[in-house]
């Protein structure tokens, strides 16, 4: 990884290697970038989750009856953590097409 | 010389106008004398202005000839240094180059308490956030002092971010990958370089999140405060994940960055 830095005292931008300490300050806090990383796009993944969680809160209220499907469905938003474990799985879920809509049917309402 | 004339008064011989000399002459009112046309009215050539050397750049002691309208029009002068300055100047513009961290340094100085800053439709390489972090003479801090706040809605849902005691302070928030998307926002910078405990960047930001749709709106807080002054002369752009920019053009409007220092007066 390059570091990149423009000084405005001399108007010069240089380009330099990052130092092993300047790598590992990129991931404060996680062991490693990869790490950091899952965990960035899990956090993608619950903000989705929630999104249609909310959407579909109304149907456990105490008039509206919620069919067994959309109960399913909703537990395997719940799930979605516990059972996609790594960065593929995660790349999976967050699949979109060139409009931007999700692609992964796990999104998709009964 | 070969004559003088010795009279009190000219007058036209007749009428009511009369001619000095002919084409190309020149009469030369020495040093000393004084044509006093104080109470006349004086009609001076239209080049009187535009045939003169132009200058390029003002300095403070420059002069600027006024009619002083609370002296009856008396005519005065104003130094450049007494103009009302007070605005944006600009500091710098750069080019966000093709790596996931970005540091313009030795921008922030005691020339200005307050800076401005414009990021013009940054684009990513692949989803990523952005985020900063202060540099101090070629020194990113990246102490537990940063606090964040973003707070927006897409076209959908609430979009919000928050963070205490982070090693960062955030720009954009989830941006997109896509050529056609991007972010753009302006930013207040206050007390960068003041030797202060607390710096302050607040900002309003928009995000493209999709191709074509899916704008994001956010503002966007982030404090830093350190038990102990810090006089920060520049800051570090970068990637929240590691994804790298795409390079940018100043004159071609994207992925660039403009940081202007607050004139005050």
């Amino acid at each position: 990884m390059d570091k990149v830095v423009y000084n405005h005292l001399t108007g010069k931008t240089e380009t330099t290697t990052l130092s092993a300490d300047e790598q590992a300050s990129i991931y404060i806090g996680f062991e490693s970038l990869d790490k950091k990383r899952e965990a960035y796009k899990l956090g993608l993944i619950k903000e989705i989750r929630l999104e249609k969680l909310m959407e579909t809160d109304y149907y456990a209220l105490q008039d509206v009856t919620m069919s067994n499907e959309m109960k399913t469905w909703r537990q395997s938003l719940r799930d979605l953590p516990a059972n996609h474990t790594d960065e593929a799985a995660y790349d999976a879920l967050l699949a979109r097409d060139s409009d931007g809509n999700l692609t992964n049917s796990v999104w998709s309402k009964p | 010389m070969s004559s003088e004339i010795k009279a009190d008064k000219w007058s036209p011989a007749s009428g009511t106008s009369a001619t000095i000399g002919d084409s190309g002459d020149t009469y030369t009112v020495p040093s000393g004398v004084t044509l006093n046309t104080s109470s006349a009215t004086l009609t001076l050539p239209s080049t009187v202005i535009t045939g003169q050397t132009e200058k390029t750049s003002l300095v403070d002691a420059d002069k600027f000839l006024i009619s002083d309208s609370a002296a009856s029009g008396a005519l005065k002068y104003v130094q450049k240094s007494n103009l009302p300055s007070g605005g944006l100047v600009h500091i710098t513009s750069q080019a966000f180059p093709s790596a996931n961290n970005f540091t313009i340094d030795n921008v922030f100085s005691s020339s200005y308490v307050n800076y401005f800053m414009m990021i013009n439709m940054l684009n990513m390489t692949t989803d990523d956030t952005v985020d900063f972090v202060f540099v101090k003479s070629g020194t990113p801090d990246t102490s537990a002092n940063y606090f964040i706040t973003t707070s927006g809605r897409d076209q959908s849902s609430d979009v919000n971010d928050s963070g205490s005691s982070a090693n960062f302070g955030r720009i954009f928030r989830n941006v997109d990958a896509d050529t056609e998307a991007g972010a753009s926002g302006t930013f207040h910078i206050y007390s960068p370089y003041a030797a202060y405990q607390r710096k302050h960047i607040s900002g309003t930001t928009v995000t493209q999140r999709s191709t074509a749709n899916n704008l994001t709106a956010i503002h966007t807080v982030s404090t830093y405060h350190n038990g102990t002054t810090q006089q920060f002369t520049g800051i570090k752009f970068q990637t929240n994940i590691g994804h790298n920019f795409r390079a940018g053009s100043v004159s071609g409007g994207y992925s660039s960055v403009s940081i202007y220092g607050v004139k005050n007066s």
